[in-house]
């Protein structure tokens, strides 16, 4: 696998950034109340995420490391400001159903994450790619949770009717909680598989093992999902443990000398 | 302190060169944005007073509009428009805000024909509880309660309609369903103390 | 004032800012294991929010509108929120260096709170509310934070002892405890 289709890899499923590194959640939650609104959503900030990507990729070698955040946050108020007068301009429907939460893409973790920890420090292309993937895990994330809030809670896809004249709409589904359920069995189902893939993983290496020699075929130390590698920890305090752990570090260390960096270290998606 | 004065400069630098790239898209995107909502809301005066063909904006007394909506809750008269087809006046288009949704202003066109009957209900903007309050725009039976009936004012019930004042509320979303009658009030009492009998 | 209190209110408890317009999200999941943690960063949230409506909705009226800015309001309520977050903390450390030490290791943390950015730009836009309604709203909105936060750590505590399946452990059972609770604040929708 090249290092660009690398990048798709890891943003689409690797470290997805709904199911598993669980940034973003606010959008995630409050816009896929159907599958245009979830998808639309995903889309607005795929483009925002490509674009700082590219931005902040471009000017890593002139922002001065003390001032990078609020550099980045410059920059992607910007983009997500000129987003907004797109959306407003040609897709007015839309804009409006996702309201206040276009404007709030200046805070979602994804974006100031992946500025922070990947493009400040890759080429272009890369950088590109790298936001493309994560814009598609999150796209297809949103699409996902708004198609089955949609089909329950309202019997349509896309605004088709899909479920049966008799079927009474489980209006729960489109309701808050509705999208807190259907999140959780979403990760649910995402860790799920994964411990069985890293199961057969381990047993397959068990037997190798066995079938050789013992010599160094010790299985590798389970890289659960929940672990928080210090490179892609930018954000992930919702990530269960590692948010309180390196909370308690971080306010160990003082946190004082260099706030604005704990604020992308420290984990604190919005 | 050289570094704090080149930090200081480059983030100027580049706050500046984002706000003047922001002020360009703006005046870029101003006339679609103008235009999509012209659109929309040209669309909502079809929807309501549906036989006409031309929709004209009328000059109204503001002062006196705010008076009489006022009295049908936390209402505001937008505008006024008169709908046309070849000279005759076919009804009337009035846009009022009201504020007492259950998520902020809910905005929307009320028709009204030449009977002074409610000819049409089309939203401008809505942002109430999908599934519930939403339902104002997403559920057409809502709106069509307020249709073609000789009523001055109209009231909300929860358990059944028995006379054509009454209006089904949506279920669990009785704000919204009083929101949305006090505006349709407002515009129904401007309609009969001012635009009745036509505008001179 | 009755309408301030009925802003108060409804930002509380009925819109509750966690489990009715989905905002702040992420210090939600992420900080309410601990009780005492919880505490100190609902407090951090409160003072920040509160102020930061009142110095946006100033910005907004004073200085936006007059120069038809209006649009520039994403940027400007960010780059605020961010440096008057950093003034607070040293305002804090000089001033009244108690509250510092239990609110400080949160403060920097809310610069990403997407509550904070949301009601300053919801008090503009989508409710219009006057700089003192607008204040109120803050306030009000931080509190309803603060509280789901303490609840949420409150539960959280007991359900560390309990035998979940596998693959709720962690963030899914607490999504689906949130749940649950934003089922019961759907009921306080009756209340105005």
């Amino acid at each position: 696998m090249n290092k660009y289709t690398e990048r798709l890899y890891n943003g689409l499923i690797k470290e997805n950034p709904t199911t598993v590194m669980l940034l973003g959640m606010c959008p995630t939650l409050a816009t896929t109340t159907s599958l245009i609104n979830g998808i639309g959503m995903g889309l607005c900030t795929l483009v925002v995420l490509v674009l700082s990507n590219i931005v902040i990729s471009l000017l890593r070698k002139i922002i001065p490391d003390e001032v990078r955040i609020p550099a980045f946050i410059v920059v992607i108020a910007s983009l997500v400001t000129i987003v907004q007068f797109l959306m407003e301009g040609y897709f007015p429907d839309l804009s409006q159903s996702l309201g206040v939460y276009i404007p709030l893409i200046v805070v979602n973790c994804i974006i100031l994450g992946r500025a922070e920890a990947y493009a400040s420090k890759h080429s272009v292309g890369l950088s590109a790619f790298d936001g493309i993937g994560m814009g598609l895990g999150f796209t297809i994330a949103l699409g996902i949770l708004g198609g089955v809030r949609e089909l329950f809670g309202n019997g349509t896809i896309a605004g088709m009717q899909i479920m049966p004249k008799g079927y009474v709409p489980i209006s729960i589904f489109v309701l808050q909680p509705g999208a807190f359920f259907v999140l959780a069995a979403l990760i649910a189902l995402v860790t799920y598989i994964m411990s069985k893939r890293e199961q057969k993983k381990r047993e397959k290496a068990a037997a190798e093992a066995k079938t050789k020699k013992p010599v160094k075929a010790k299985a590798k130390p389970q890289v659960q999902t929940a672990s928080c590698a210090p490179s892609d920890c930018a954000g992930c305090a919702a990530r269960g443990g590692c948010g309180v752990q390196i909370f308690a570090e971080t306010a160990r260390a003082g946190l004082r000398d260099n706030a604005s960096k704990q604020i992308v270290n420290g984990g604190e998606p919005a | 302190m050289k570094g704090i004065i080149k930090h200081t400069g480059l983030l100027a630098a580049i706050t500046i060169i984002a706000g003047l790239l922001l002020g360009l898209v703006h005046e870029i995107t101003l006339a679609p944005i103008q235009e999509a909502k012209e659109q929309q809301k040209n669309d909502a005066y079809k929807t309501v007073v549906s036989d006409a063909k031309e929709f004209n904006v009328i000059d109204y007394d503001q002062k006196e509009a705010d008076k009489i909506a006022s009295a049908s809750g936390k209402c505001t008269i937008d505008e006024v428009v008169e709908a046309k087809d070849g000279g005759e006046v076919k009804g009337y288009v009035i846009t009022v805000t009201d504020g007492e949704g259950y998520a902020g202003d809910i905005q929307f066109t009320v028709g009204i024909n030449a009977d002074g009957q409610v000819s049409g209900v089309s939203f401008l903007s809505i942002s109430e509880s999908p599934g519930l309050g939403m339902n104002a725009r997403e559920d057409p039976s809502f709106t069509k309660q307020y249709e073609g009936k000789d009523v001055e004012k109209f009231t909300v019930v929860k358990t059944g309609t028995s006379s054509d004042e009454e209006i089904n509320a949506l279920s669990g979303a009785t704000i919204t369903s009083k929101a949305v009658t006090g505006g349709v009030n407002a515009a129904l009492s401007y309609y009969n103390q001012v635009l009745k009998g036509g505008v001179s | 004032m009755k309408e301030l209190l009925l802003i108060a209110v409804s930002a509380a408890i009925v819109n509750n800012v966690v489990f009715s317009q989905f905002l702040g999200i992420c210090p939600f999941l992420g900080v309410s294991k601990k009780t005492d943690q919880a505490v100190g960063m609902g407090g951090a949230v409160i003072f920040v929010l509160t102020i930061s409506a009142l110095v946006s909705e100033f910005l907004y009226r004073f200085i936006l509108v007059p120069l038809h800015f209006e649009y520039l309001e994403t940027i400007v309520f960010i780059l605020v929120i961010a440096a008057m977050v950093q003034f607070v903390e040293m305002f804090l450390k000089k001033a009244i260096p108690s509250l510092y030490r239990a609110l400080g290791v949160y403060l920097p943390l809310i610069t990403t709170n997407c509550a904070v950015l949301g009601v300053a730009l919801n008090n503009v836009d989508k409710y219009d509310y006057g700089i003192l309604a607008g204040t109120v709203n803050g306030f009000a909105t931080a509190v309803g934070f603060a509280l789901a936060l303490i609840l949420m750590a409150g539960i959280r505590e007991k359900i560390e002892y309990n035998d979940i399946p596998k693959p709720f452990r962690g963030i899914a059972i607490v999504l689906v405890t949130s749940g649950l609770m934003a089922i019961a604040f759907i009921g306080f929708s009756g209340i105005i």
